[in-house]
């Protein structure tokens, strides 16, 4: 049986005299589109193995100095592109998965004009120079997502406790029902089993 | 000037205000009556230790028949602090639900005694539900007996409630339950005084609305129809009104439904939503609105993409669906008709437009057979990754199917020979210990283990389950009770 998962960016570009960036999309390094000039609005399927870990980059390429286009020091046309939504297999995802690893190429020019040290790599969901955008889409995606959310509940629940902010103390037996374990389950099974069922764990 | 006290009791949820107290602030204000609020039930909440309230609930949930002393004076003394120096001519105390009449018991007397001038009445579901600790004699009937009370307003209490408050002098209490008819004719719920930034809503302040009453369905084990009578439903405009009074007046973000369910009258239900989406150009902050409520599944072909789309647009993030049961067969035989397709749709659409959903559902329905059981665990881990992207937020199991009385299955267990009980049991709360003799496997105890096998696998796949202490509680002490019938294991035998 496969065991595929359908990736699905939204991208939003910046247009410069209605010409969008171009992007070469790359899964696990092999480039599976290549110069593609994009419109305002894209959306890009990928179908990946969910048995082993993937990598989705977005390569930003080809833009040059006149595809920043200034008047009186303002930036009004700029060739960018952005990932504004994410699904897996049709299942809108966090906005917080729609940052990747940003490793962009600088200007000479860019450089030149500033006096601090840009970083190599950035935390982001868009690229403004040319450089690549990279996703890890760990194995088994959704056992991966489902352990992010709840860490990411336990986090904001030990929150609201720590700072007694937590208004209802059945909060997460109400709301969120991660709490499962009860005093009465050893009772109630063992009842069964004095009658004769059996459940099977 | 006359003041009327509004008088709220636990337990229930206090993440909004209480929509019954709004609802009757509302008639006082459009009575022009002026009035107090005492929510007995968020100050039970914020003031007592984790512990006491969790006996308290445990002892007002009818879980256990013991209360320590030391948690009735702390309760007592709550009630008595809470009642200031006023002379009240009115106290409307609401009875919202069966887990509301052990509170009343002790908090009734003490208002009578502080305000031995005022006319106590009470109203809710509580109000004619039957007293388990007074030989199950309906409430407001004891109530009347032992002069907690002076009035009592049975059904929906919007119309009667504005004639008792406009003459509770002439008032003459009658057994009838009432109804209304045009749910737009009723006054918009007030928020004056219970601030909804004062609830348990941690940031998300917010609010309760009701759209309509009743249900369009009439599923077997479900006992709305014997409690609210024919469907209702307010007109799209006149609940966006009162969702946009709310939202610019009190500055509240979420709206929570009522409703047994808001998609009841489609064409409605998609307007409401359209006013919600447009609106917000000429009310730029109506794009914080988000609402949630109880929904039905629907065939794609009465509600598309297009109308999930829209109805994200104008703000629904959460859904309580009853689904009841993963087997086709067993959703025919208690009476909704969607497909496994239907299902699939729902969770296409509102996970591509990221809306959660809490599945309720059924466990032991008298026609359930193993095989339909099995479906219940295939499905779980057909539906899995939805339950892991958490669009499948939580799945609710219960306490397996208890007959309700007044539902369509009570009726037809009463006239029909092949439902009979393992041993005697109070039916106030649900028939539990009832058997097929057309399914004579399905037996209470063969309920439980279904049950605590769907409990198990949910755990296993990743699913969350909501309230599982209490579920488990509840099915602890039936199967104390529970004497399985030698009659069912002659026939099991045969």
């Amino acid at each position: 049986m496969s065991n595929t998962l359908k990736l699905t960016f939204e991208l939003t570009a910046g247009l410069v005299n209605n010409t969008g960036p171009t992007i070469d999309v790359l899964l696990n390094d092999k480039v599976i589109i290549s110069n593609k000039v994009l419109p305002q609005s894209l959306m890009l399927d990928i179908v990946v193995d969910n048995s082993c870990d993937n990598r989705v980059c977005i390569v930003h390429k080809n833009k040059n100095d006149s595809d920043t286009q200034m008047v009186d020091g303002v930036i009004v046309a700029d060739k960018f592109v952005k990932v504004v939504g994410c699904w897996a297999d049709d299942i809108v995802l966090p906005d917080s998965m729609l940052y990747g690893i940003c490793t962009p190429i600088y200007f000479e020019n860019f450089l030149s004009s500033i006096n601090y040290e840009p970083p190599d790599t950035y935390t982001d969901n868009a690229l403004y120079f040319n450089g690549t955008l990279e996703y890890a889409v760990p194995a088994n995606f959704f056992e991966h997502l489902s352990n992010k959310i709840r860490d990411s509940d336990f986090v904001w629940l030990k929150q609201m406790i720590d700072t007694g902010d937590l208004p209802d103390n059945d909060y997460d037996v109400k709301y969120l029902g991660y709490a499962q374990d009860t005093s009465s389950e050893d009772l109630i099974l063992s009842i069964l089993e004095d009658h004769g069922y059996h459940v099977d764990r | 000037m006359d003041i009327t006290l509004i008088v709220n009791l636990p337990r229930q949820e206090a993440e909004r205000p209480p929509a019954v107290v709004a609802a009757l602030a509302g008639f006082c204000k459009a009575n022009n009556k002026d009035y107090d609020v005492f929510d007995l039930n968020l100050n039970t909440i914020k003031t007592l230790t984790k512990e006491d309230w969790r006996d308290l609930q445990n002892y007002l949930a009818y879980y256990t028949d013991e209360l320590s002393l030391d948690i009735l004076q702390k309760f007592k003394n709550l009630v008595i602090e809470g009642c200031v120096d006023q002379p009240y001519k009115v106290i409307a105390v609401s009875l919202f639900t069966y887990e509301t009449l052990r509170a009343a018991n002790i908090v009734l007397p003490l208002l009578r005694k502080k305000y031995p001038d005022a006319k106590i009445l009470i109203g809710g579901h509580g109000a004619d539900f039957p007293d388990k600790d007074h030989h199950h004699i309906l409430y407001y009937k004891r109530a009347i007996a032992e002069k907690f009370v002076d009035a009592y307003i049975l059904g929906e209490g919007d119309e009667k409630f504005q004639e008792f408050l406009r003459s509770p002098n002439s008032w003459i209490n009658s057994d009838q339950r009432h109804t209304v008819s045009n749910l737009d004719d009723i006054p918009f719920s007030c928020y004056d005084k219970i601030v909804p930034q004062n609830y348990l809503s941690l940031g998300q302040e917010g609010v309760y609305v009701t759209g309509s009453r009743g249900c369009v369905r009439d599923c077997t084990f479900c006992d709305v129809g014997a409690i609210w009578g024919k469907y209702r439903f307010r007109s799209a405009k006149n609940l966006f009104d009162e969702i946009l009074e709310h939202h610019l007046k009190h500055n509240v973000n979420t709206i929570e439904f009522t409703d047994n369910l808001i998609n009841g009258s489609l064409s409605e239900f998609k307007k409401l939503n359209r006013l919600l989406a447009t609106a917000r150009e000429k009310y730029p902050s109506l794009k914080n609105i988000k609402y949630r409520g109880n929904f039905i599944c629907r065939p794609s072909t009465t509600f598309t993409e297009d109308d999930f789309k829209t109805m994200q647009a104008a703000g629904s993030y959460d859904l309580v669906v009853g689904i009841e049961s993963f087997s086709h067969a067993v959703r025919l035989a208690l009476g909704k008709n969607f497909s496994n397709e239907d299902i699939d749709f729902h969770l296409y659409c509102t996970g591509k437009y990221g809306i959660t959903n809490t599945f309720l559902m059924l466990v032991g329905y008298p026609d359930e057979t193993l095989e339909d059981h099995k479906i219940n665990l295939e499905c779980l881990k057909h539906y899995q990754k939805y339950a892991q992207s958490r669009v499948i937020k939580m799945i609710r199991w219960g306490t397996t199917v208890g007959i309700l009385p007044g539902s369509p299955l009570d009726v037809m267990t009463k006239t029909n020979n092949n439902f009979i009980n393992e041993h005697d049991v109070n039916p106030t709360y649900g028939n539990w210990a009832w058997v097929n003799l057309n399914n004579p496997d399905l037996t209470f105890l063969e309920r439980v283990r279904r049950r605590m096998e769907l409990h198990y696998a949910s755990k296993r796949l990743g699913y969350n389950q909501p309230r599982v202490y209490d579920e488990f509680e509840d099915l602890l002490q039936k199967l104390k009770e529970h004497k399985p019938s030698q009659k069912i294991l002659r026939i099991q035998n045969v």
